[in-house]
């Protein structure tokens, strides 16, 4: 897939705001180590005009974000695997709310579909509308796939790609073996887990931890294509991946194999 | 005294993003960002004298610009960013940033402030301190330029 000049400027500004707020950020190259001492207004008025500009930009935000959740709250409360299917989409990075309708393993009996995430991640200056994948040794630019799922991608810089997931209750990188015809269970708040899959699909039959087989309807991501849906109780069992930041001690554990 | 804090948060509030947005463009990410910094501090510092210029964008625009010659500051490549690999759009062609360091300076501001920030070419020429026409030809250069960088050519495989 290609994107036309235009939306790689768009996503070069994009970039630009992040760089002048991170300017650590493993984008930017060094500037001039000789840096010139400065001569300017005091302290004080240079904070005060960052915290407005910066306010000002946040306001934006939250405006925009807020715009999603008065029509989320607007959407009915029970769900018919119609409506459910439907989902809410959000400015900025577009947000798909993923919504579940599950069946017992029969189908034959529709229980109420859960309706949203327990918890939601808060806006933070190291999203992006764009996922990337991004050289460095951790996560630094993540992608909203759900209000209380985050993905982002970084690479060692030897062919390495680590996968990274981030909700209310975990942030937990693995090697990136995620591939088609398979899924990942990612561990969120109030006991509910969310499965990811590349795969075209409506729905994802997953067998959990108790036993029990449930039917899971995963709606796609405008951007990525991924498909997320949610789960309430234990945990699934036949994804190809898991994250339910049980294996505290993983990211470290990675970093120390592909930075030796 | 109170009244004009306020004004002057409203006009810097109104005015400020185009500013930081245009002074990112023209001196890149550190820079520019310190730029707008001390461009925004002096509208503080100076709100009665703001309130009286016609074109305040533009104004805090050149203090911008001057504060970044006063520390020596200008736009190179290591400014900007590195385009990073996109998940959706792997292997493009070329890296946005050098082909927008390759252009002259207007160019790169008014086509980052219009394709990139999206504001309009009103908006844009005001804080250049230029005309629309102006604008439109530096986005018109600039965007035939870069689409020449940018762009596989005809029969290219990607």
């Amino acid at each position: 897939m290609s994107i036309t000049v235009e939306e790689r400027l768009r996503r070069a500004a994009e970039l630009l705001d992040h760089a002048a707020v991170q300017p650590a950020s493993a984008h930017l190259r060094d500037w001039s180590p000789q840096r010139p001492r400065r001569v300017g207004p005091p302290v004080w008025v240079r904070a005060a005009a960052v915290l407005m500009v910066l306010g000002a930009m946040g306001g934006v935000a939250w405006m925009s974000s807020r715009d999603s959740s008065d029509q989320s709250a607007s959407a009915p409360r029970t769900a018919t695997p119609d409506n459910t299917a439907a989902g809410s989409t959000s400015g900025g990075a577009t947000e798909t709310t993923a919504a579940a309708v599950e069946t017992t393993s029969g189908g034959s009996e529709t229980v109420p579909a859960i309706e949203g995430p327990q918890r939601t991640l808060p806006q933070s200056a190291d999203l992006t509308s764009a996922p990337i994948t991004v050289q460095a040794s951790g996560p630094s630019s993540w992608y909203r796939l759900q209000p209380d799922l985050d993905v982002a991608w970084y690479s060692g810089g030897q062919g390495d790609s680590q996968l990274c997931f981030r909700t209310p209750v975990l942030e937990q990188c693995q090697p990136d073996r995620f591939v088609p015809g398979g899924f990942i269970s990612v561990r969120s708040a109030g006991g509910h887990w969310l499965v990811v899959t590349m795969d075209p699909v409506d729905r994802l039959v997953v067998t959990l931890e108790d036993g029990t087989r449930r039917t899971v309807v995963v709606q796609p991501d405008p951007q990525i294509g991924w498909r997320t849906g949610r789960v309430v109780g234990s945990s699934p069992l036949d994804g190809s991946m898991t994250f339910d930041g049980s294996d505290v001690a993983s990211v470290d554990t990675v970093l120390a194999t592909t930075q030796p | 005294m109170a009244t004009l804090r306020a004004d002057t948060a409203a006009l810097l509030e109104q005015v400020g993003p185009l500013v930081r947005r245009a002074l990112l463009a023209r001196f890149g990410a550190e820079a520019g960002g310190e730029a707008a910094s001390e461009a925004i501090a002096w509208g503080w510092e100076h709100g009665e004298v703001l309130q009286q210029i016609a074109n305040p964008a533009g104004y805090l625009y050149r203090v911008g610009q001057t504060a970044a010659k006063r520390a020596r500051r200008r736009a190179t490549r290591a400014s900007f960013p590195i385009e990073p690999e996109w998940r959706d759009a792997p292997q493009l062609p070329g890296d946005v940033f050098d082909a927008l360091c390759r252009l002259r300076t207007d160019q790169r501001v008014a086509v980052l402030m219009v394709h990139g920030y999206g504001f309009s070419y009103v908006e844009t020429a005001g804080v250049m301190g230029v005309t629309e026409d102006s604008v439109r030809n530096h986005v018109y250069r600039g965007m035939r330029r870069l689409r020449a960088d940018l762009e596989p050519r005809r029969g290219e495989v990607q």
